[in-house]
């Protein structure tokens, strides 16, 4: 096969795999991107390799990989350049001194934990051509990583953005993030001085010139592109073109000044403006083909790197069970311990130990720089990514765990009592459940509309199913019926339309619509299903 | 929160682990690591004595020889030519080398293809002592076959090419 086709064919089975597997992972309440970073294990000799060695060979032969690692080089690039983009500074400000303690001592206590695994990973995992200081300060930075798009990623899915636990898991995640790519700055940077591969001077110099004249030099003029925007109400091509090559031009000067591609895109990203609607066009043009397309090769990449059959024999599982607990008690236990001494009650402070304990994509970009400037062996980076799996993973269900969702089913007639049966379900489940009174209200207010409003429509059956859900972040409600599906109008009908037939029923969607913080209706072959959210 | 508190809890969660963390780095200073070898070996060697075997054929139209080291500390897997044909797990003590596959203990078989027909009951032995001269290292040993006894060990001297990060090996 040429080199292209064998390409093609490459891409088309990772992507599929990553779809695939990554779907399979949401039905079990996981975030897609682990079940993309588990296909991409699954693709490599771990097991494609293992049990169809020819499929592997043919699929992947080795002389084909350069191209699938620069390929995929290319979206790690962008991704960085988007994590920059989504991190504000002004979160940090903003955070307070929970925030400080509790991201400080997320990153000093797995920093400490892994530098203390190190003293006894070098001598068994390491050589000579790695001093136990850049070994050590790796470890560290490995183990105090929190990936924080996947963390955005979970907090919006449990709705728990806005609160105050997801603020400050989020101001957290981004100290870390900022601190952790400085400290891999610099042991990259203190790896290829060992090696001889450029000057100290120079790439001590050369940084601190970069990262001076991005700040004071670069960010004012990176302004233009959302004057460009706000006038436009878009990016132009030739704007895109531009932002593009700034990206890559600042990702080859930090290469060549010996600290990495990465840090270039990153700091290019953090230096953009941050006006919310430019942030969300940036990601509408950037996140589809680095997400859908070049983040999954970068997965694959990574499969194919690790091995867990290398890790024969069982003292290396042990290694690799110690790995995975210090990096948990580090990163889990040292946050939560700070998030309760900040003063943060101790459910929530476990909720931070949990969230910052999610590594994700992060950990993985990491693992593959020290792999590839050689700060570790093959066989401790299947260990470590089998860590960043266990804990990314780990996070959906121990949130669950801290904060369970409680379900209750009733069925009811739409009628003239239903409202008191609805204002009495709430009383006595918002008290058994802790509701905030307001949020309570709300709803009461939101179902007595829909009971009201589905009084007017021509009903198949009288009974409706209602499925109540809540946690310490939201209240949802499921509304199930045979009929037509209610209109829910964004804006109020007018006196004329409500004189008119169904004008109330316009009129108790819109209301709906006003009490509830999300409402949905879809309807399918005489049945409806309406949801409603309230944030709590 | 107080801004007492702050200070104390700040020295408490991040002063002393910093300082651990100093005393740590300290502490590993004294530790030793295996010796190097992992990267893209020269093998200079004269496999004409193998040449009524199949190995020592496929050895000598292998020419130039090229050993690949994977290194996790001091197991090593090492690799010539043909990676998915040959992958040989081995293990460094001190500054000398040697493999441990055998064809009875399992592990990747070497040259499975049946039209090489290398191997079969024998197993290939690879012993070494890695010389260090500056930053240059190179090997000097030995290649036998075991389980042919009209197959004297082969001497072979290697060098490594120049180091290069582990993505572009």
């Amino acid at each position: 096969m040429s080199p292209t086709v064998t390409l093609i064919l490459q891409i088309v089975v990772i992507i599929v795999a990553a779809r695939a597997v990554g779907l399979l992972f949401r039905l079990i309440n996981q975030p897609q991107v682990i079940g993309e970073i588990a296909a991409g294990i699954l693709l490599g000799p771990s097991l494609l390799g293992w049990t169809a060695p020819q499929i592997s060979a043919l699929l992947f032969p080795p002389s084909s990989l350069g191209y699938l690692n620069t390929f995929s080089q290319v979206g790690v690039v962008i991704y960085m350049f988007l994590v920059g983009v989504a991190l504000n500074p002004k979160e940090l400000k903003n955070a307070g001194h929970a925030a400080l303690l509790t991201s400080h001592a997320s990153i000093i206590a797995p920093f400490v934990l892994g530098a203390f695994l190190a003293l006894a990973l070098y001598p068994r995992l390491s050589d000579d051509s790695v001093s136990f200081l850049a070994f050590a300060l790796f470890m560290g930075a490995a183990m105090s990583v929190t990936a924080m798009p996947v963390l955005a990623r979970i907090l919006t899915d449990r709705a728990m953005l806005g609160s105050r636990l997801g603020t400050l898991a989020i101001s957290c995640a981004a100290v870390d993030d900022i601190t952790g790519w400085c400290i891999l700055a610099y042991i990259v940077a203190l790896v290829r001085i060992e090696a001889g591969s450029k000057p100290a001077w120079m790439t001590l110099a050369g940084t601190i010139v970069f990262v001076f004249l991005m700040l004071y030099a670069a960010k004012p003029l990176v302004r233009r592109f959302y004057t460009s925007f706000e006038r436009q109400g878009k990016l132009s091509e030739y704007t895109i073109a531009a932002l593009v090559a700034f990206v890559l031009i600042s990702a080859l000067i930090t290469d060549w000044l010996g600290i990495h591609l990465l840090f270039g895109a990153f700091l290019c990203g953090v230096i953009m403006p941050k006006e919310r609607n430019f942030v969300l066009h940036v990601f509408e043009k950037f996140e589809s083909v680095t997400v859908v397309l070049l983040l999954p090769l970068y997965f694959a990449f990574t499969g194919l790197r690790m091995n867990l059959r290398s890790l024969a024999g069982g003292d290396m599982w042990l290694w690799c069970a110690a790995i995975i607990l210090v990096a948990i008690a580090g990163k889990l236990g040292g946050s939560m311990i700070a998030a309760r001494a900040a003063g943060v009650p101790w459910k929530d402070a476990a909720g931070i130990g949990v969230l910052m304990n999610t590594r994700g994509l992060m950990e993985l970009i990491i693992l593959n720089i020290g792999l590839d400037i050689g700060v570790i062996s093959p066989v401790l980076f299947s260990m470590m990514v089998l860590m960043t799996l266990v804990t990314t993973f780990m996070t959906s269900p121990f949130l669950r765990w801290i904060f369970p969702l409680r379900h209750l089913k009733l069925e009811m007639a739409p009628g003239p009592e239903t409202t008191e049966a609805v204002f009495k379900f709430m009383e006595k489940q918002g008290a058994a459940w802790g509701m905030r009174g307001e949020v309570a209200t709300k709803a009461c207010y939101a179902i007595d509309e829909v009971m009201s409003a589905m009084q007017q429509l021509p009903l198949a059956s009288p009974a409706a199913r209602m499925a109540a859900e809540f946690d310490q972040f939201k209240l949802e409600f499921d509304i199930d019926y045979d009929g037509p599906p209610l209109p829910l109008p964004e804006t109020a009908p007018s006196a004329q339309m409500i004189a008119e037939p169904l004008g109330e029923l316009a009129l108790a969607g819109f209301l709906i619509r006003q009490h509830a913080d999300a409402a949905k209706v879809t309807s399918y072959d005489g049945h409806s299903h309406v949801h409603l959210h309230f944030e709590h | 929160m107080s801004k007492g508190k702050l200070v104390r809890d700040y020295v408490l969660f991040v002063g002393v682990p910093l300082i651990a963390l100093v005393g740590i780095l300290r502490a590993g200073k004294h530790l030793t690591a295996p010796v190097a070898v992992h990267g893209n070996w020269n093998v200079q060697a004269d496999f004409r004595p193998w040449q009524s075997v199949p190995c020592g054929a496929l050895l000598i139209n292998s020419q130039p020889l090229l050993l690949r080291i994977d290194q996790s500390g001091s197991n090593l897997t090492l690799t010539l030519n043909d990676p998915a044909r040959t992958a040989l797990p081995a293990t460094i003590d001190g500054y000398s080398l040697s493999t441990t596959f055998s064809a009875g203990r399992g592990g990747t078989a070497p040259a499975p293809r049946p039209d090489a027909g290398c191997l079969g009951s024998q197993s290939l032995r690879i012993q070494a002592a890695v010389n260090q001269h500056g930053k240059q290292r190179s090997l000097a040993g030995t290649f036998s076959l075991e389980g042919c006894a009209s197959c004297p060990p082969i001497a072979f001297s290697a060098t490594r090419q120049m180091p290069t990060e582990r993505a572009q090996q």
